[in-house]
């Protein structure tokens, strides 16, 4: 029987990154994936909908060069072609992890795994012995009662990615990340988008000042933003649906697209029946900060453990239990995880958001700056946006940063860092920044915060 | 060349230490003019000089205890020939510079020690702190004070290599080198210093070895080193014996007693969170509050003065701040002209300079009111002792969510519960109930 030290379950961003991290520190890895190399992530999430993201905010400057100068005729969309830009980009990607694998000494398994008792694997008829296993096997959509998809009228993302024609009419449910980018990007390209959320803000995860302004924004690029409202009933008319709605806005919709962002399970169906592993209410699997579950030798990540549903988070897991089991012992802290939303324009957030760190008993302290006042943003055309520094008045602690505007996603990794460091705002204040760039608003917010921001007017009191 | 002698207070004192020197070499002085102060067992009291002329030689260093009538400077022209000052020698007696450490923070500090109305000139001289073994005067020479001063370094546990331990200025160097060496993140450096832990002493568990914000947080409060099983004799510092003295007269002199408030200060907090133009404490949100209704009650701003009862026109606001080993009130005088962003900024920069040791005798003189705040330290309530010669203080407590009832209904407020304690010869119950009823009002109406 074959065996190695370990295997991992899943290629996704978590696993992938955790097979690298064993083999880097002497282990025999073996890794079975039962789909796709890469998995959601790479194939059906982050890389290929940032693909068209770009492909959105190109044909929406292109829409505005007159602006700066340059006359262009109307640009057309040719979605055959963006499609071929996307799955370019999806397989050179998957190519790189496929050589990461065979560089170093991986071994790629097809198939469908299943933990057959601690320390036994099988795929297919082989049975392989491993010392430790990581169970990286992600997470899917959950179907809600009535709203399940049907692949033409009622959709997931993975279908959205695939989509030959623009939508005239389209209805997303939930402004999450995966919602909103969708709205933006099937609004930049013209269709008429209604995005329907339960919470009263957009991207509800984030800080609540920036998401109010980022809804407005959306609005105002003709997006039929519904917060606090959600669907009732879904009936479908042939290519068309009607949705009675019930909330804030419950005025009826007829749409030829429906895109349902919420409900999500884990894919722990790989564990079932090993005794001592525990599955929280979504079904995910339930670890320590080490990504042990209650089987010694037996870890988990990524989405399957219901946690941070980020890539980087699976990621980040995926190191913790690669090094936990080749000896080491080490936790993953979660304080400092930045998270970035793809809308037009980004959101991005890392730390606690001003409500949370007051609800936490914080003594808050905030800093912001907006867009509008930065050089650089004016030079882009992008004036839209701000950054929000959240403090602890105690010690001048960073304890949030969270950024609206071109190139948050960007910019949030400078407020990690500080945050990673222990950093007070008196960090980010002193260094010096390059002129003229958007990053100088983390400077602007920072001296804000001590209230001395040179660009903003003084206020008095 | 005129010999400036220690005076003699008092057939029973025998022997004085100089407190500070208000006068330096080479400046002019005048019969009769206070240039130095001294500490005796009884007193802290300024003394004159002798002659006119320049101060030519200052021959003892304060915290060093001396006989009485000793020399301990020459006034003379500018231009007199200088005598063999080796004559001098031998009175610098009683001080075998305290072995071991050696502390005393650059400047001085302690509360004030006012003199009843009669008696020598408001003396107002801080004592210096001690931590020597023996009980007698240590040093720290001028030159390590102002190197400590320049570093930003605490002299205090800092163990001293000049004659008979004596710290010196290469001392606090070594010392700054250690700390600079320690790796910290910023925030762990800024609790450490909000919380006065030395992070030399302590363990980093962050990449490399570095101290993070966990590490201060764990860290157990530097406690006095007992021997096992046996008692530790503290001896008492200069601000310790004026604190005693102080407290006690206070309490035995006036009648004290007690009120109660408890404040929402959801307004407060509110208003507070719309201030982003300059720093503002919460604090500072209680001593405007407190100027404001103190100008409407002139019976709450006044003093005891024997055969009558003086009510003062300005608000000379005194904010405690605790110190290693003591307290200190500096006095934020005439508050009431101040704006709120006035009284925060300059109430800052006191209590800064208060924690550095550099107040001034005018900086810690002439409070009309006190306001003792120990929610920092997680107190809920406490009574304080009333700062003579004040008729009242003012003890503040932490701001804490609590549930109240308003109109029948459950909420959660931050509820802050203020304590006035009165001297009953000049504040009635009634007046001082008023006052804090309207200390409230202008709390939760956030009327700053």
């Amino acid at each position: 029987m074959k065996s190695c030290d370990v295997i991992v379950i899943g290629s996704g961003p978590g696993g992938y990154v955790a097979a690298i991290r064993a083999a880097q520190r002497g282990m025999n890895t073996l890794v079975i994936e039962r789909w796709e190399v890469g998995g959601v992530c790479l194939n059906t999430g982050c890389i290929p909908t940032k693909a068209l993201i770009h492909a959105a905010e190109l044909y929406h400057n292109i829409g505005r060069a007159k602006d700066f100068g340059i006359d262009v005729p109307a640009p057309a969309l040719n979605i055959p072609n963006m499609m071929k830009f996307k799955d370019g980009v999806v397989r050179r990607n998957k190519n790189g992890v496929k050589t990461l694998f065979k560089t170093n000494g991986i071994e790629l398994v097809q198939g469908e795994a299943q933990v057959a008792e601690p320390g036994l694997v099988r795929v297919g008829d082989e049975e392989i012995k491993a010392k430790s296993i990581i169970v990286a096997t992600g997470g899917a959509p959950a179907q809600i009662p009535g709203l399940e998809f049907d692949g033409k009228l009622v959709i997931g993302s993975t279908e959205a990615l695939k989509l030959d024609r623009i939508p005239k009419r389209v209805a997303v449910l939930g402004a999450g990340a995966l919602g909103s980018e969708f709205a933006c990007i099937w609004n930049a390209f013209g269709a008429k988008v209604t995005l329907l959320e339960l919470m009263p803000t957009v991207l509800p995860r984030e800080d609540e000042e920036l998401s109010e302004k980022l809804k407005a924004l959306m609005k105002k690029r003709g997006i039929d933003v519904r917060t606090g409202t959600v669907v009732k009933k879904l009936m479908r008319k042939g290519q068309t649906a009607h949705l009675e709605l019930e909330g804030d806005s419950p005025e009826p919709l007829d749409v030829d697209l429906v895109l349902v962002g919420i409900g999500l399970k884990c894919n722990s169906e790989v564990v079932e029946g090993i005794k001592g592993i525990e599955l929280t209410k979504r079904g995910g699997i339930v670890v320590n900060d080490k990504m042990e579950t209650g089987v010694p030798g037996v870890y988990a990540i990524g989405d399957v453990v219901d946690r941070t549903w980020l890539a980087h988070g699976a990621s980040a897991e995926g190191i913790v239990a690669a090094e936990n089991a080749a000896g080491a012992n080490k936790k993953l802290d979660y304080r400092v995880v930045p998270a970035c939303n793809f809308t037009m324009p980004e959101l991005a957030g890392v730390g606690m958001t001003e409500k949370k760190a007051r609800e936490a008993g914080i003594d808050v302290k905030v800093g912001r700056f907006n867009y509008i006042a930065n050089g650089r943003a004016q030079t882009l055309g992008e004036p839209d946006g701000m950054i929000k520094i959240v403090g602890d008045a105690k010690t001048d602690e960073v304890v949030g940063v969270h950024i609206l505007g071109a190139q948050a996603g960007e910019l949030i990794a400078t407020g990690a860092v500080a945050m990673a460091m222990e950093a007070t705002a008196d960090e980010l204040a002193h260094t010096v920044y390059t002129h003229p760039t958007l990053a100088e608003c983390i400077k602007e917010a920072a001296e804000d915060y001590r209230g001395e921001s040179i660009h903003t007017p003084p206020r008095k009191r | 060349m005129h010999e400036i002698r220690m005076p003699q207070m008092g057939q029973s004192v025998e022997e004085a230490s100089i407190v500070m020197w208000l006068k330096k070499e080479g400046d002019t002085v005048a019969q009769g003019e206070p240039i130095f102060s001294i500490q005796t067992d009884k007193a802290e009291v300024e003394c004159e000089s002798t002659a006119d002329g320049v101060l030519r030689k200052i021959l003892l260093e304060p915290d060093v205890i001396v006989p009485v009538l000793t020399v301990v400077a020459l006034v003379g022209t500018a231009d007199e020939p200088m005598p063999d000052l080796a004559q001098y020698k031998a009175g610098g007696g009683a001080a075998p510079q305290g072995a071991g450490e050696t502390p005393a923070p650059q400047a001085p500090q302690a509360p004030q020690a006012p003199q009843p109305a009669a008696g020598t000139a408001a003396p107002q001289q801080p004592a210096p702190q001690q931590k020597a073994g023996a009980g007698v005067a240590t040093a720290v020479s001028p030159r390590a004070r102002a190197k400590a001063r320049e570093l930003g370094v605490e002299i205090a546990g800092i163990t001293g290599t000049g004659a008979g331990g004596r710290v010196i200025a290469a001392d606090i160097i070594a010392y700054a080198e250690r700390l600079g060496a320690v790796k910290a993140s910023p925030v762990a450096r800024r609790l450490a210093q909000n919380e006065g832990i030395d992070l030399a002493a302590l363990t980093g568990t962050g990449p490399g070895g570095r101290i993070m914000k966990a590490d201060v947080l764990g860290a157990p409060k530097a406690a006095p080193a007992a021997a096992p099983g046996g008692v530790e004799r503290v001896p008492l510092t200069q601000m310790r014996k004026t604190i005693a003295r102080r407290m006690s007269e206070s309490k035995y002199a006036a009648p004290h007693y007690y009120e109660t408030i408890e404040v929402d200060m959801e307004a407060a907090r509110d208003f507070r969170a719309g201030v982003t133009a300059y720093k503002l404490s919460y604090n500072d949100l209680v001593l405007r509050a407190v100027v404001k209704a103190l100008v409407e009650f002139p019976g709450v701003n006044a003093r005891w003065a024997g055969d009558a009862i003086e009510q003062v026109a300005d608000v000379n606001l005194g904010i405690a701040v605790a110190l290693p080993g003591g307290l200190i009130v500096p006095v934020l005088k005439q508050a009431q002209t101040l704006s709120l962003e006035q009284l925060a900024t300059q109430g800052r920069a006191l209590i800064e300079k208060a924690r550095d040791g550099k107040l001034l005798p005018d900086d810690y003189t002439g409070n009309t009111f006190t306001v003792s705040n120990l929610g920092p330290f997680g107190v809920d309530h406490f009574t304080a002792i009333i700062n003579q010669p004040d008729s009242a203080i003012l003890a503040v407590g932490q701001m804490k969510d609590r549930p109240v009832v308003i109109d029948g209904g459950i909420y959660v407020r931050p509820i802050m519960k203020m304590t006035i304690s009165s001297d009953h010869r000049v504040i009635d119950g009634a007046v001082a109930a008023q006052f804090m009823g309207r200390l409230k009002a202008i709390l939760e109406t956030a009327e700053f």
